[in-house]
């Protein structure tokens, strides 16, 4: 199924006068006939947007909003696109250009979990985002939508939710370098890579802790009877000579970019890990988390 | 049966030199050595499975259980870092007590299972004083080897030659003890001469051990209680064994049920899981093994040719017996060499009696738990304690070790000799 299969022309509405998204929102709740909302009030639907954007997260550093609702008895996907006249000043957040709105049932399908991981991936596509923002109607913004060619057909799967872009470490950077790298980015996982840029493993921050850590310690069993241990001495004095490579684990499995959500889902409760490196062709394309998770399908 | 012997030597032979190659691990390369015997016909399935020793089996698995749980409460880091306190901080001091410590403890554990715990902590005391770890764990793995020889159920040798020749926890104490206790005062005076120089420390790196907090080294006081009171009671039990007409493997198993329910764990699957079954399922293996081979009357004729060199010269088998098996544990592994001597000892015992051959057992388990410390891969225990020291960044290589355990070895198998002499 096309994405733009998915969109009403009459629900394009181009160049509004909004100032702030909720603007956006009633103008674009107003749009909704009574046949797109099935049974509900246009009230409870706004009542219910609002409800979700309070949660916050729906907008997007590529300068698109997608406020949205799951609504109880309501089994449909309906989407408004609301162009305002001049991009929507969103406090540290670059400037909304378009906002979508969409509503969908409550058990949010996983083609509804598609159309938003194509809505943010349209986000990203400088030539379709210049015909959308720049088109006169709503046909011809459909159009450009079609013309794109996001597909939306049954099934998520892992690039649509993973980090693309990912930071990786080397094997041969020091735990210094993995510090620094995992301070400055406020990151608890990294994935490994070799210097030809295939992925060798990954290290998560307990292993970094861990190796501050002496072995002996751990066939102790306990340190209660010792006060005065010197914090991380061991890593602290010998993070420059210590590399990646010695601490870091063997990627316990290397989940493909067409894995379905759920097996990963899966993987991850099973193995009590919550980030796995995302390859294909031996290269490292993306990282999908528990956090991935949480906020592109259970609260999306 | 006499055509049936080269094919079960062959099996015999082969099997032993797999498992000790390691070439394939040495639990499965007896298992199926155990089995062909089965297949070639060489013993049936039911006399392989009687060949079995289940007392030894049942007495390893009862204390690997009550080992487990004890272990558990803090009571051995307790001791390592009461003892070091008790020396101020010390090194010679602590490395000697730690010694006689250790020693104690293996006489009643199982020696990898006492360096497993005691190197960890003792290696912590010589990061904490600032010294080198190598004096340290070259000085408990011996202690380890020397105190396992004392008792019994102190090291696996002894409880195969226990309950092969009839010989209860008290004659290992009456025999094997005493000399034991001289040989660990000659490893303290060894230890002493050798590592003495090495071990200076400063006045605050003292300060640090005496800081340690030892009673906060015990995890599980009740459970403490309850291990010590079943540990005595075993203990106790094997002491009186005779009088109570109750098998080692039975006391052992019954105090490990019993601890097993006072300690009220519901944790009972991973207590079993801590049971050593790769060393367990050897066992298995090597009795069907050695089995097979007796069957075929190979070692009615060995012994009997044995004694046809050595009649009247009881003084000398036992010396050759005690030296050979003492500069052979030291390459090979005991277990199995102590698996085939078992059955050659018992026949000569059914020629010359039981009383005649005791000397031999006792020159049997002399030899072969001291003799394990002749080289680093003379015993587990070395292998286990140089192990937790590479993985800590201190490395100890064959020679480094070899070098003090072979000269202690021959001081030790000496000493032994002397005792031999002087009580038989």
């Amino acid at each position: 199924m096309k994405l733009a299969n998915l969109l009403d022309p009459r629900l394009v509405l181009l160049d509004r006068d909004a100032s702030t998204i909720d603007e956006a929102i009633v103008a674009g709740v107003s749009g909704f006939s009574a046949q797109h909302l099935h049974s509900l009030k246009p009230d409870e639907v706004l009542a219910r947007i609002r409800e979700r954007q309070a949660l916050g997260g729906t907008v997007f550093p590529t300068g698109i909003a997608i406020p949205h609702a799951r609504l109880a008895g309501f089994d449909d996907i309906v989407i408004a696109v609301v162009r305002p006249r001049v991009p929507i000043a969103v406090e540290g957040q670059s400037p909304v250009r378009l906002v979508w709105i969409v509503l969908t049932s409550q058990s949010a399908s996983s083609t509804y979990l598609k159309v938003l991981a194509n809505l943010a991936l349209i986000s990203k596509d400088e030539a379709a985002m210049s015909v959308l923002l720049s088109v006169e109607s709503g046909s011809r913004f459909v159009e450009g939508v079609e013309s794109s060619g996001y597909e939306v057909e049954k099934g998520l799967h892992v690039s649509d939710i993973m980090t693309r872009d990912v930071l990786s470490v080397r094997d041969d950077a020091t735990l210094h370098e993995l510090t620094d790298a995992m301070f400055a980015n406020k990151l608890r996982y990294l994935p490994v890579v070799d210097s030809a840029g295939a992925l060798v493993g990954e290290v998560g921050i307990l292993d970094l802790i861990a190796a501050g850590i002496p072995d002996y310690v751990y066939r102790v069993g306990s340190l209660k009877f010792l006060d005065e241990f010197e914090p991380m001495e061991e890593l602290l004095k010998n993070e420059d000579k210590i590399l990646v490579r010695s601490i870091m684990k063997p990627p316990v499995r290397s989940i493909a970019p067409d894995s379905s959500v759920l097996a990963v889902a899966f993987e991850m409760t099973r193995s009590r890990k919550r980030h796995f490196p995302v390859v294909e062709g031996g290269r490292l394309v993306g990282v999908v988390s528990s956090m991935d998770i949480l906020s592109k399908v259970l609260r999306a | 049966m006499q055509s049936s012997i080269p094919v079960a030597l062959v099996i015999f032979i082969v099997s032993m030199i797999a498992i000790t190659t390691e070439k394939v691990h040495k639990t499965s390369a007896a298992i199926l050595g155990g089995m062909l015997m089965v297949i070639f016909g060489l013993e049936s399935q039911s006399v392989a499975f009687s060949n079995v020793d289940w007392n030894v089996i049942f007495l390893l698995i009862g204390m690997m259980i009550i080992t487990s749980i004890t272990k558990r409460t803090g009571l051995f880091q307790y001791i390592a870092i009461r003892l070091a306190k008790l020396a101020r901080g010390e090194p010679v001091a602590i490395i000697l007590m730690l010694s006689v410590a250790t020693a104690v403890i293996s006489a009643l554990l199982d020696n990898v299972t006492t360096v497993l715990i005691l190197v960890p902590i003792t290696f912590l005391i010589a990061v904490e004083l600032n010294v080198a770890p190598t004096p340290f764990v070259v000085a408990l793995a011996l202690a380890s080897n020397v105190g396992g020889t004392a008792t019994l159920i102190g090291d696996p040798p002894n409880i195969m030659i226990g309950s092969a020749a009839g010989l209860g926890f008290s004659d290992f104490l009456a025999y094997t003890a005493p000399v034991v206790v001289v040989n660990l005062v000659a490893l303290c005076a060894f230890i002493f001469l050798v590592f003495r120089k090495s071990l200076v420390v400063t006045n605050e790196r003292k300060a640090r051990i005496l800081a340690f907090d030892h009673a906060k080294a015990i995890e599980d006081k009740p459970l403490l209680v309850k291990s010590l009171v079943v540990l005595g009671a075993v203990m106790a039990a094997f002491v009186l064994h005779s009088r109570l007409g109750l098998e080692p493997s039975t006391i052992a198993l019954s105090g490990a049920a019993v601890l097993l329910i006072a300690s009220g764990t519901r944790d009972v699957e991973a207590i079993l899981g801590e049971i050593e079954w790769t060393t367990i399922m050897f066992f298995l293996g090597l009795f069907m093994l050695v089995g097979g081979l007796v069957e075929t009357g190979i070692m009615t004729q060995a012994s009997a040719s044995v004694l046809g060199a050595t009649t009247g010269h009881m003084g000398a088998t036992t010396m050759l017996i005690l030296w050979a098996s003492g500069l052979l544990s030291g390459i090979l592994d005991n277990i199995p060499f102590v698996a085939t001597m078992i059955p050659l000892i018992q026949d000569m015992g059914v020629t010359l009696g039981a009383s005649a051959v005791r000397p031999l057992w006792w020159a049997l388990s002399l030899g072969a738990c001291l003799g394990g410390n002749g080289t680093l891969i003379g015993a587990s225990a070395n292998v286990v304690a140089v192990g937790i020291s590479r993985k800590n960044g201190n490395h100890i290589s064959f020679w480094d070790f070899t070098k003090y355990s072979a000269v202690y070895t021959v001081i030790s198998l000496a000493v032994s000799s002397a005792y031999m002499l002087i009580r038989f």
